[in-house]
Formats: structure tokens, sequence, C-alpha cells
């Protein structure tokens, strides 16, 4: 009986034991240097290494997107399906997430487990972060030998570079115009030909287009969100003159005058009760459900509109967004293809990519989910297919900026985003809620 | 002639027993015991899930002593769970005695009252968002038809937190009427019938037997939602995000943004052994004042 006893007590520790063992993985630490490129040493690689040779074996590429849009979803279910029916031994399973926490936390816990998907379509506020850890792997190889390489537009690479590498190709960067409605501006007495170009304008117009009931707006004049703004919030700092991060030296820098300038003039819109509030990422924006006048967005907007089969789109209109007082800026979220340096199959994960970065593809992609022309050889292309919207876009395409590449960028969205939160809802004043911000992000980078 | 020895029985030894006790305790030591102790460890470290550890000491501790975000999840995880535990035992109660009747149609509203308990608190929280939603959603679509101010629901900092308990109340109420209704069934019907003889009418019945005789069913729903409430996480995530300005941050989805949006796994590991700590007290000082029913002697 003791015997058995002792029997049991054992099988149970071995058992507890290899638990302990399985969550053991042997990963490469990563390191604060961006890693080299390991092409010509990849041993971790089933297919072939010699020349682009590629093998006939199986292959499974596992592809992550961030973005829930419907229009892109079919558009790369497409794509997909086209290409796996060119090369039948490869099998791509794609996943889709959306931006923020939702999608942060899906990389982080692949990577973390040693199941870190082949391909990555992310957005510009990652690179800093997952090329430091070692997560991204750097292109520069792969790229300097594509014969498309020149093809691509510069941005398209700039955006993706960080510490002199190359760690991706953006396939799409959603710089923001002025959408706004022609029906409105006729019924408020405004003239549709001459948008808004100054700040002053742009809260003019808003007064005159915002539609009351009661105390309730049932019509926005300016549709702009009241948490998670940053996308609004960054383009009016940085007209204004703002830096908001110091990229070389690594620090914070928005607390000065001209962030809180520009946040106050944001904050003066729900202060005056001139919005229906919403959340990006949570809400639909209320201009596109058809109860705002003016908007920011982008082409991929404009695409959700026409889809959704509303009966105004005939009198949408677009512009630049206003003019800044320093320097002209808006938002370009830039969504960047990466591989990932833990892939076992790079050489197809680059197939892909090239696939995907040949102007039928991303045409289909302008066309299908209103992404980017990334090609240069397609942009007269776009101006042709799209004469009311193409030279807003391309205009704003000529200087968006995206998030600041910097390893905290998460953390200067989440606490920019608070110190915006706190000035829309009026419980702080822009300067002391951008001051308040600016040290618990320090006080977190200091840690 | 001499007899067989007997063989001595053997109790409380028997192999077999444990056999069929392992798998629950592999169970309970691999997945429950386990990350508890490896969340203790991790407490101690800077873990980010990918570079290798490095012990800290009680410098996660110190950090989250000064933590604001903490502290505010702190006081709204309180406040929820005062909303909610209130609400759901009464009403509970209510709606148990409602449809404790024999009659074929109380199944109906019991089927009726228990189907939101089933389905993901997800799904349930997305269909709640749009309910909410302050351009188009459905209660300002009934506001707005009857002539009355719509109202920004989940953007407004002073309805968020009350927005969240009802779609948690709506979500488990029938499941709390569920446990009620199996202590009512199981209190003896002559005991009403012997009160009726004594001329007690419906409240001085309920007052004197069902709750009495529900005590132990009463205690155990206040400990499960005790724990529950400490611990909401889905709805929050999914309705505001812990917004607006962390009016809904709770403890939990500190733990979530923290160690899976900010790379601070040993900071969550921290926030987690507090949580631990701070659920338990609560339920050892029920257990310690907790009446857990006596029984009445019906000779």
């Amino acid at each position: 009986m003791k015997k058995t006893c002792k029997l049991v007590t054992v099988l149970l520790t071995v058992f507890m034991l290899l638990s302990l063992l399985s969550g053991c993985g042997s990963k490469a630490s990563p390191t604060d240097t961006p890693q080299e490129s390991s092409l010509t040493e990849d041993t971790a690689s089933t297919d072939s290494l010699e020349g682009t040779g590629l093998s006939d074996e199986p292959v499974t590429l596992s592809f992550i997107r961030a973005g829930t849009d419907g229009l892109a979803e079919a558009a790369y279910a497409e794509l997909i399906a086209a290409y796996t029916a060119e090369h039948p031994n490869v099998t791509i399973e794609y996943q889709q997430f959306n931006f923020g926490s939702e999608l942060e936390t899906k990389l982080n816990t692949l990577y973390a487990s040693g199941s870190a998907p082949d391909i990555v379509r992310a957005p510009i506020s990652t690179i800093a972060q997952r090329a430091s850890l070692g997560q991204y792997a750097p292109l520069d190889d792969y790229i300097n030998s594509w014969e498309e390489k020149d093809n691509i537009i510069q941005t398209a690479y700039d955006v993706a570079s960080y510490k002199d590498h190359c760690y991706g190709i953006a396939i799409n960067i959603e710089a923001s115009f002025l959408y706004y409605r022609k029906d409105h501006f006729i019924e408020a007495g405004l003239d549709p030909d001459k948008p808004p170009t100054t700040w002053e304008e742009l809260y003019e117009y808003a007064e005159k287009l915002t539609v009351h009931e009661g105390n309730s707006v049932v019509r926005a004049g300016f549709s702009i969100p009241v948490a998670w703004g940053h996308t609004v919030f960054i383009p009016f700092a940085r007209q204004n003159g703002a830096t908001l991060v110091d990229v070389e030296n690594n620090i914070p820098v928005f607390n000065d005058g001209a962030t809180a300038e520009a946040l106050n003039y944001l904050a003066s819109y729900s202060a005056n009760n001139l919005l229906i509030p919403y959340t990006i990422n949570q809400d639909q924006n209320p201009f596109e459900l058809g109860k705002a006048s003016m908007m920011l967005g982008s082409l991929s907007n404009y695409k959700t509109i026409i889809a959704s089969g509303v009966d105004w789109a005939d009198q949408l209109m677009f512009a630049p967004l206003v003019s800044g007082r320093e320097t002209e800026s808006c938002f370009g979220g830039c969504q960047i293809m990466f591989m990932s340096e833990e892939s076992k199959h790079k050489d197809w994960a680059w197939d892909f990519m090239q696939y995907l970065f040949t102007n039928e593809s991303v045409w289909k992609l302008v066309t299908d989910a209103g992404a980017t022309p990334v090609k240069n050889d397609l942009s007269g292309q776009f101006i042709e297919a799209y004469p009311n919207i193409g030279p807003a876009y391309l205009e704003a395409l000529s200087y968006c900026e995206g998030m600041p590449k910097v390893k905290w960028s998460a953390l200067f969205e989440k606490y920019l985003n608070m110190a915006y939160e706190e000035a829309m809802y009026g419980t702080k004043d822009a300067q002391t809620a951008l001051n308040d911000a600016m040290e618990l992000l320090e006080s977190e980078l200091g840690e | 002639m001499v007899l067989p020895k007997k063989k001595k029985a053997h109790t409380g030894h028997e192999p077999v027993g444990y056999l069929f006790i392992a798998p629950f305790y592999l169970f309970f030591l691999v997945i429950i015991l386990l990350p508890i102790v490896i969340a203790i460890f991790n407490s101690f470290t800077n873990y980010d899930l990918y570079r290798s550890s490095d012990f800290i000491g009680l410098s996660n501790y110190k950090t989250l002593l000064k933590d604001p975000l903490f502290k505010k999840a702190l006081v709204n995880t309180l406040v929820y769970s005062v909303l909610y535990i209130i609400p759901s035992m009464t009403l509970g109660l209510l709606l148990a005695l409602l449809v404790s009747g024999e009659s074929r149609r109380y199944q109906v509203f019991r089927t009726g009252f228990y189907m939101p308990y089933i389905i993901s608190m997800v799904c349930a929280s997305t269909i709640w968002l749009w309910m909410f939603d302050p351009a188009a959603g459905f209660f300002n679509q009934i506001l707005t038809s009857m002539g009355l101010e719509a109202s920004t629901w989940l953007k407004n900092p002073a309805l968020a937190m009350p927005c969240v308990v009802i779609v948690s109340l709506w979500k488990n109420l029938g499941y709390c009427m569920l446990i009620n209704l199996s202590g009512i069934k199981g209190i003896p019907a002559y005991l009403y019938e012997a009160a009726e003889i004594d001329g007690a009418d419906a409240f001085q019945k309920f007052r004197s037997i069902t709750l009495p005789m529900l005590q132990p069913t009463t205690f155990f729903l206040f400990i499960t939602t005790c724990i529950s409430s400490f611990n909401v996480f889905e709805q929050v995530n999914v309705l505001t995000g812990g917004g607006p300005m962390n009016k809904t941050t709770t403890i939990v989805h500190q733990i979530y943004i923290r160690g899976f949006t900010e790379f601070k796994m040993g900071y969550a590991s921290t926030i987690s052994v507090v949580l631990m700590f701070i659920v338990s007290i609560i339920t050892i000082i029920n257990f310690r004042f907790g009446n857990q029913g006596q029984d009445t002697d019906m000779g």
C-alpha cells in the first residue's frame, strides 16, 4: 500500500515537472540593437536559400493584419486565394484584429509563445519596440535584390525604417484630409466650393453646420472623437509647430504651449456642444452615419461610405486639411508589411510580400479597400480613376506624418489620449492635462 | 483443523480512489496552483514577456502604491461591486419568487430569464454597445421618438459605470434567479402550510420562512457574486475600454492593459497578486461573519 501511494505521488510530481518544462522555450534573447539580416545564415528555414529557389514542400504561412475593415478583408482574401492557386503547396492562415490593445495583445501573446506570425501588417507605432526586441526581420537584403525596388514610393520605405534598417514596406498610408457634405453646406448658407482653409474658418463653419434639438446635437458640424483622438490631435499640434516627441533624444515634449493651444482649440468644439461623442475604433464616426457635415478621413473611409450604399454619397466633397499656423501637416497612419525574424519560411514570406506589391495587387487594394497607390507606376492611373478625391489625397500624402518611431510609442499614445480626453470632457484645461500626462509618462519611462 | 487466517480489512488506502481523484488534482495543480505560484514569482521581476526577467524585489509593489491608475481602478471596482451585488441578489430573489410556481408558463419565463446567462459576455457587450450608441443607438432612437433628449450613455462619465452594471445585471440575473429558485424548491412545503394555518400572510411567510431557509443559498450567492464582481473585465473592455477618463477601468482591466499591451507582465502580476489577497480577505471575512444557515429541527 505504501508503495502504491509512493508511485502515485511520483507520477503526480513527474506530471507537474513536465508541465513546468513545457512552458520553457528556446528563443534567442533579443537585444536593444536591431538585428542584422540573417538571410544567408538562416539555418532554421526549411526553404532552399540558393538564389531565389523555393522548395515545393508544403508551407504554411501565418499572416496577421491590423484592422477589421470588411472591404480590406475581402480584398486580402481574394489576393490570398489567387496566390495560393498559383502556389498550391502554400497555405496562408489569415487573421485580422482591431488596432490598439486587441492587436498588441495578440502579437504579444504569439511572440511570447514562440508562435510568431510569418507576416504582419501592422501600424508604424509598432516598429520601434518590436524591431528593438528582434521580432521584426530587417528586409534590406531582400529589398536590395528586388527588381521592383525603385517602383515603390520612397515614403513607403522611409516610414518602415528604424535605426538605418528597413523592416518593412508600407502597403497603405492613410493620409487624412477633409470630407464634407455639399448638401449640408448649401443648407447652412455656405459655398461648397470654398471649404474652410484655416482653424478659425473650420470652427466657424462647424458652428453653422451643427444642428441641435434641445440640448442634444443631432448633426455635428465637424465630427471629432471625444476619446482616443490622437489621429486628430497630433496633426493639429504639428500644424501649430509642436514636435510632440524628440525622437533624437528619445524624450516626450508634448506639454509645450503649441500643443496646449491645439488641444484647447479642439476642446472648444466639445465645450460649446458641437459634437456627437464617439470613440475611434469603438464607435462608428457620426459622419459615416450621415450625422455630421465634416470629418477627417482617409481613402478607406470613402470606400466604406460608398459600400454602405448611402443615398448621399454623391454629396461628398474633399479638401486638404486646413492650413497649419506654422506648417502643413496631417495624420498618416501607416500600415506596414513586416516579416517576423522567427519566421521559418522567410523566402516564401518574401515571395508573398512581393506578390502583394505587384501593380495588380496594389491596384486591387486601391480600388477595393481604399489603399494607397504605393507604386510610382500607378499615380497617373489613380488620378484618372478618382478625379474627385485623388488630388486631396495625393496632396495629403505629400506631407502626412504618422506616430513617432520610439520604443515607448504605446505609452505615448496612452498618455496623450489621456490628456486629450480630459480636455475634451472639460475636467482639466489643456495645459494642465498635458502637464499631468507628461508627468505620468516620464515616471513610467524612468522606471 | 486449521482455519485460514482472515485478512484484516484495509480502509482509507485504496489506490483506485487516488487514481480517480488524480485527474482533478492534476488539473488543479497545473492549471490553477502553478500559474498562481508563477504569478507571485513574476511579481518580483520586471518580466516583459520576452526578455529574461530580472529580480527587482519589492519595486513593483512600491510602484503600485503610488500608481494613480491602480487607485482609480480599485475605487471603480468597489463601486461596481456595490452597484452590482445588491441589485443582483435582490432582483434574483424577487425573480425566483415570481417564477417559483408549478404552472408550465413559469418554465417559459425561467428559460427566458436564464438565456442571457448562456451567451458570451463579449457578444452581449457588443450588442449593448450598439444599443448605447449616442448617434444611432437603440435607446436614443426610443428617447428621440418620444420627444426626449438623447443621452451620451457610455460616453458620459457619470453614466458609464451604471451602464456597465446594467449589462452585467441583465446577463447574470438568470443565474441568481436559478440558484435562489433551487433554494426555494428545497424549502419544505409543510412549513408554509403550518404558517397558513396560523394565519400568516404572504409577507410574514416570506420573512419568517423563506428568508431564513434561504440563508445558505444567499451566503453562497453573496460569496460568488463578490468574487465575480472583483474580476469584472469583459464588459468593461468591450463597452468602454476603461473610459471615459478611466471612470470604468477595473483591477482586472489594468492587469490586462499593463501585461498585454504595455509589456509589463511583472507589474501586471503584482496587481493580480494584490487582487488575490483582496478577494481572499473578503472571502475570509464573509466566512467568518456570514451565517451559513442553521438546520431547522423539524422534530
